[in-house]
């Protein structure tokens, strides 16, 4: 495995080195693609949200500065890149699975804790849909902390945001899939016990 | 309004380690909260158990950035472009003449099909005179617009023109471009030359990439028929006439979008005689940024 850093690679990436700019594409291609797959919630958008992701990150690779971490930087392109995808179609994120898969349960019916083939095509299902019908700003900040792996602080700074908002639409993000999926056992009508709670 | 953090935000900030001590002990304490502590963490497991692209998608997808590397290698290192000038002015003019005069063609229409209805209908009743009364004040509103915007182009004749009858105006409305000729995808432009169409520059990721891609992506040959523009890029050009003084000369139009911002922006090379500047305008505000390192770029802030 290569290690070489980040920013080597963008050092010489930027004076020609076509090989480094594949090593950093292939380092984070997988990541990107997983962030752009849960912002849009199926596999062709994510395809389509990558590959812009990808293409944005070599053009503006001369104009990165390294003041923020490259991943930042550039996880920041590629959720743009996915949300410009799903503007760009006028629509919502839509659920979809692979065309050999087959959805078996609907939003709302429980999860177990056996695993098997059917019951991993489900709960991806699910929760393609629970995180369709969530609000984009939370949509967004759950995404770029759990798939993403960003602090905080750095959620803040791709989103723009201060760290306070990105601390509630991540609480609140979590909490409206945790109630859809019937995450903690109580499956059913979003609940609002906690939130009630002082 | 209390900072008091939600129970949720409890325990989202426990889960990320963005909890204070404090948080933490009460999150652990009680039930109910490490209960759903738990969700949250099988909810992170869940999005984070992800089937990963075929290696020929993730293989496509680096091609693809590659080839933009190697396009963007082989041009031409902050040279020169070939600045076509773009006449904007007259661009908006028949852009404008082009779209009120759909609009009339429309109102004809509707006269039209009001007069039919009226010499099928034998004597005229109320709602079809009611109908056509509104129509000829929407053909009127639309006349005058026309003949303002005539008068902008240079038509005088049309600037001499005191508004006739709506009824007669609106097909010559019609006439200033031929019926085959409305706005949309495939119809051709009226006026001589089809107006300038905005080089399309595509995502970049902030300015510094904007700057680049100025220089890089080639100039689109002249269009032949009417471009249908995104609702985004109609608001960044609509904020290019904010930008150019009556003594420019514009160099160069493109659009772009820019992922860093989210936003699509305008860039209009103009001349002022004291050399050639690239401008960035941003809607909704119509904000100006003098673009470093443009082709032709004098710099600036």
């Amino acid at each position: 495995m290569d290690t070489t850093s980040d920013e080597a690679l963008i050092d010489a990436a930027r004076t020609g080195d076509r090989r480094a700019l594949d090593t950093l594409l292939r380092r984070h291609h997988d990541r990107i693609w997983a962030i752009c797959r849960r912002l849009t919630a199926n596999d062709a958008d994510a395809d389509d949200a990558t590959q812009q992701a990808l293409i944005a990150i070599v053009r503006g690779l001369a104009s990165y500065d390294g003041r923020a971490r490259f991943t930042t930087w550039a996880y920041r392109v590629a959720t743009n890149a996915c949300l410009d995808e799903l503007r760009r179609r006028g629509r919502r994120p839509l659920p979809g699975l692979p065309d050999h898969e087959t959805p078996t349960r609907p939003v709302g019916a429980t999860a177990t804790a056996t695993r098997d083939p059917a019951e991993g095509v489900s709960t991806r299902l699910l929760l393609d849909d629970a995180l369709a019908a969530l609000p984009e700003e939370f949509r967004t900040a759950v995404v770029l902390r759990d798939v993403a792996g960003l602090d905080y602080a750095e959620i803040a700074e791709v989103l723009g945001i201060p760290p306070g908002t990105v601390r509630s639409r991540i609480a609140r993000g979590r909490g409206r899939l945790a109630d859809l999926l019937g995450a903690d056992g109580n499956p059913g009508p979003p609940s609002r016990r906690h939130t009630d709670e002082p | 309004m209390t900072d008091s953090p939600t129970p949720d935000e409890l325990v989202s900030a426990h889960l990320d380690g963005e909890a204070s001590p404090d948080d933490d002990a009460r999150v652990l304490a009680d039930p109910h909260l490490r209960s759903r502590r738990q969700a949250f963490v099988r909810l992170r497991e869940e999005l984070g158990d992800l089937e990963m692209p075929t290696p020929a998608r993730r293989e496509a997808n680096i091609a693809a950035a590659l080839a933009v590397y190697d396009e963007l290698a082989a041009a031409p290192a902050g040279g020169e472009t070939d600045a076509t000038v773009v006449d904007l002015t007259a661009a908006r003019r028949r852009r404008r003449l082009a779209v009120l005069a759909a609009a009339a063609a429309v109102l004809v229409a509707a006269l039209g099909v009001t007069a039919l209805r009226q010499g099928l209908g034998g004597d005229a009743n109320e709602d079809v005179a009611t109908s056509a009364t509104a129509t000829l004040e929407e053909a009127d509103e639309a006349s005058a617009e026309l003949d303002f915007a005539q008068a902008e182009a240079g038509a005088t004749e049309a600037a001499d023109r005191a508004s006739p009858a709506a009824e007669e105006e609106a097909p010559m409305a019609a006439e200033s471009v031929p019926a085959d000729q409305g706005v949309g995808g495939e119809t051709a432009l009226a006026e001589g030359a089809p107006a300038p169409v905005p080089r399309d520059l595509g995502a970049v990721a902030d300015l510094d990439a904007l700057a680049a891609a100025l220089s890089a992506v080639p100039a689109a040959p002249p269009p032949t028929t009417v471009v249908t523009l995104d609702p985004d890029t109609e608001a960044a050009l609509a904020c290019v006439d904010s930008v150019i003084a009556p003594t420019d000369v514009v160099l160069d139009l493109a659009t772009a979008r820019l992922l860093d911002t989210g936003t699509t922006v305008a860039v209009v090379v103009v001349d002022d005689g004291s050399g050639p500047r690239a401008l960035v305008v941003a809607p909704p505000a119509c904000t100006i940024t003098v673009l470093d390192g443009a082709p032709g770029s004098s710099g600036g802030g």
